[in-house]
């Protein structure tokens, strides 16, 4: 018989010794007591020495009996220790997910997502990476994020499709956070521009601030704005997403930004959205995970609370 | 001199294991090239190094004297080879980057910048986590270091026997200073003081995520709060761009933003206002082994790379 096929024998003798009574262990167990004394004297005839004696006030342990106790006893803390762990995870007191995003619009949506899971579960540890396509897709195949948070652009605007057949015929299951279409937008110096159709002449003799590094085709809004500039207009590359409002706001030009995130500032009258003749490009924001293995605890949680964000309470 | 320095590696081996034929297993040769170079080695050198007999090799007493001799010799050998290796893996090295917010970032990613240079197989993955999640985080292995800035206020966040319960190593990198920098001063132009009036009347370019550096220099410039004229913007990163590009004044650690106004890409505007320092340093957990990759990338920080 292998050590493992005693485990049953080990746990009775452990929870008797810890105890020092057969009573007690059997109730901890969930047993009958004869079923724990059977399991004693089969221990004790496998490894034919005698382990507890039995004396009125309870049980003693002989001197075998205490080496097996003593040998015992940071294997089951082990174990106990282990259970303990698993149950904060499920409770969500413990845990960690790492999330993959691709880059700006999905670490904007992430922003408020992430306070907010924080707040419920200060317990759970979130690690961030920003990983741009297509190797957000090869970790999150390889197990090196648990989920990846990704800002596609629709058909026919550029080349995504690509990354959607990868992710259609890849191992992940998406769930669809919320779809998104820019806005073109001006400070308060050009809100006349806003309010009803401006042609899109008109707009391009405002200077264009555009992002330095765009990994998801700038040269849509670009290769048609180009056509149409005026040499007084000058192009601003400038990087980061605040850093261009924050440019548009005080009126070195317009850009092109999703208008999910810019309610407050049209209400605040700080950004005025203009609407031209040009086709806005539109997103799908969703959330990969893989198909194959099912989400833990708390990342169930998770995906949970970033959907929640995507219907219209952003 | 010895013509061929193999003949010394072949004698050292087999005067290392007794025999001739376990050092020419150990060097993949046959053991009677190492019998032949043996025979050479004495030849050239006009002693006998071995005895041979029926129950294998002694050293002669010179044989044993050039024997310790050549240890050292050998030792320093086997050394440079290693950390030759070492920089190997580091050409391919990968490395576990967290940090704790957008300074730490921007400074990893100049870091990276700079081994991207040097070793562009060098793969490094940066994730941005909680202060209060980073110590659980390296114990448990899903990092291999993390980068920490924080404002210097005497006091680490983690304290030096919170660290070393968990069997953390503490690499302390230094104490910068903050100053003021605007866009590239006129080529003419001295460097000259500003009070901190004339300061507050220029855009302040911040950050929009409150961090304890940003409301000291907030309650210093803007008691009454940010007005209409500055710019919030993401990152240290964006700072400097939008400071480059003149459109106000923003606070940079001096030393990582040497090269910037060696280039004159942006000026610093001294004053007797206070500013505050910050302070840099790694932590990684002991219980995994250094890679070289990850000594490597600790070396730099140590460098004047910046």
């Amino acid at each position: 018989m292998s050590t493992f096929d005693s485990l049953t024998y080990f746990r009775a003798f452990y929870q008797v010794a810890k105890g020092n009574s057969i009573s007690q262990a059997a109730r901890v167990l969930e047993v009958s007591q004869p079923a724990v004394s059977a399991s004693i004297k089969a221990l004790e005839k496998q490894l034919d020495c005698p382990l507890l004696i039995r004396t009125a006030r309870g049980s003693e342990l002989t001197p075998e009996g205490t080496v097996l106790f003593q040998g015992l006893q940071p294997a089951f803390s082990h174990i106990e220790h282990a259970l303990a762990q698993i149950q904060e995870m499920k409770e969500l007191q413990a845990g960690v997910i790492r999330i993959g995003f691709d880059g700006l619009v999905s670490s904007l949506i992430l922003k408020d997502a992430l306070a907010a899971f924080r707040e419920a579960h200060p317990g759970v540890s979130l690690i961030l990476s920003k990983i741009y396509l297509p190797e957000i897709l090869q970790d999150l195949d390889r197990g090196m994020i648990d989920c990846a948070v990704l800002c596609t652009i629709q058909a026919p605007f550029d080349g995504h499709e690509k990354y959607r057949d990868q992710i259609r015929s890849g191992s992940f299951t998406a769930y669809p956070i919320t779809s998104l279409v820019d806005d073109f937008v001006v400070g308060p110096k050009y809100a006349e521009l806003s309010g009803g159709y401006t042609p899109i002449g008109r707009l391009a003799e405002v200077p264009l601030i555009y992002p330095t590094i765009e990994v998801q085709g700038s040269e849509y809004y670009t290769a048609i704005l180009s056509r149409l500039a005026k040499p007084s207009s000058v192009s601003l590359p400038v990087s980061g997403a605040l850093s261009r409002l924050s440019l548009v706001r005080f009126n070195h030009g317009y850009t092109y930004f999703p208008s999910l995130f810019l309610r407050r500032d049209y209400a605040e009258r700080k950004l005025f959205p203009v609407f031209t003749d040009i086709r806005m490009r539109q997103y799908d924001l969703s959330v990969l995970v893989r198909s194959k293995q099912r989400p833990g605890p708390a990342l169930d949680r998770f995906l949970s609370v970033l959907s929640a964000f995507g219907d219209g309470s952003a | 001199m010895v013509s061929n320095p193999d003949l010394y590696q072949l004698f050292f081996h087999t005067a290392r294991c007794r025999s001739a034929s376990q050092a020419a297993e150990a060097l993949f040769v046959s053991p009677s090239s190492v019998n032949r170079a043996l025979k050479q080695l004495e030849s050239q050198l006009g002693l006998q190094l071995f005895i041979r007999s029926s129950t294998g090799l002694k050293l002669t007493a010179e044989g044993e004297m050039l024997y310790q001799k050549l240890i050292p010799a050998f030792e320093m050998m086997e050394e440079a080879e290693r950390s030759v290796t070492e920089r190997k893996n580091v050409s391919s090295g990968s490395l576990r980057v967290a940090v704790n917010d957008l300074a730490a970032e921007w400074i990893v990613s100049l870091v990276r910048d700079h081994i991207a240079r040097q070793y562009p197989g060098f793969a490094m993955a940066v994730s941005t986590l909680d202060l209060k999640d980073m110590l659980r985080i390296l114990d448990a292995g899903y990092v291999d270091v993390a980068i920490i800035f924080e404002q210097n206020n005497g006091d680490y966040t983690f304290t030096d026997s919170r660290i070393q319960n968990l069997e953390i190593r503490r690499t302390f990198f230094g104490e910068f200073q903050d100053s003021f920098y605007t866009g590239p001063a006129s080529d003419t132009a001295a460097e000259r003081t500003v009070s901190l009036q004339e300061l507050s009347a220029l855009p302040f370019i911040c950050p929009v995520s409150p961090s304890p550096t940003v409301s000291r220099y907030l309650r210093l410039l803007r008691p009454q709060g940010l007005t209409d004229r500055d710019f919030p913007v993401d990152g240290p990163r964006h700072r400097l761009q939008l400071t480059r590009m003149g459109l106000g004044f923003s606070y940079f650690p001096d030393y990582f933003v040497r090269q910037e106004v060696r280039n004159r890409r942006i000026s610093r505007l001294p004053g007797d206002f206070p500013t505050g320092s910050s302070v840099l340093y790694a932590l990684s957990s002991q219980k995994y082994s250094v890679s070289g990759a990850l000594n490597y990338f600790l070396d730099l920080f140590l460098q004047p790379i910046f």
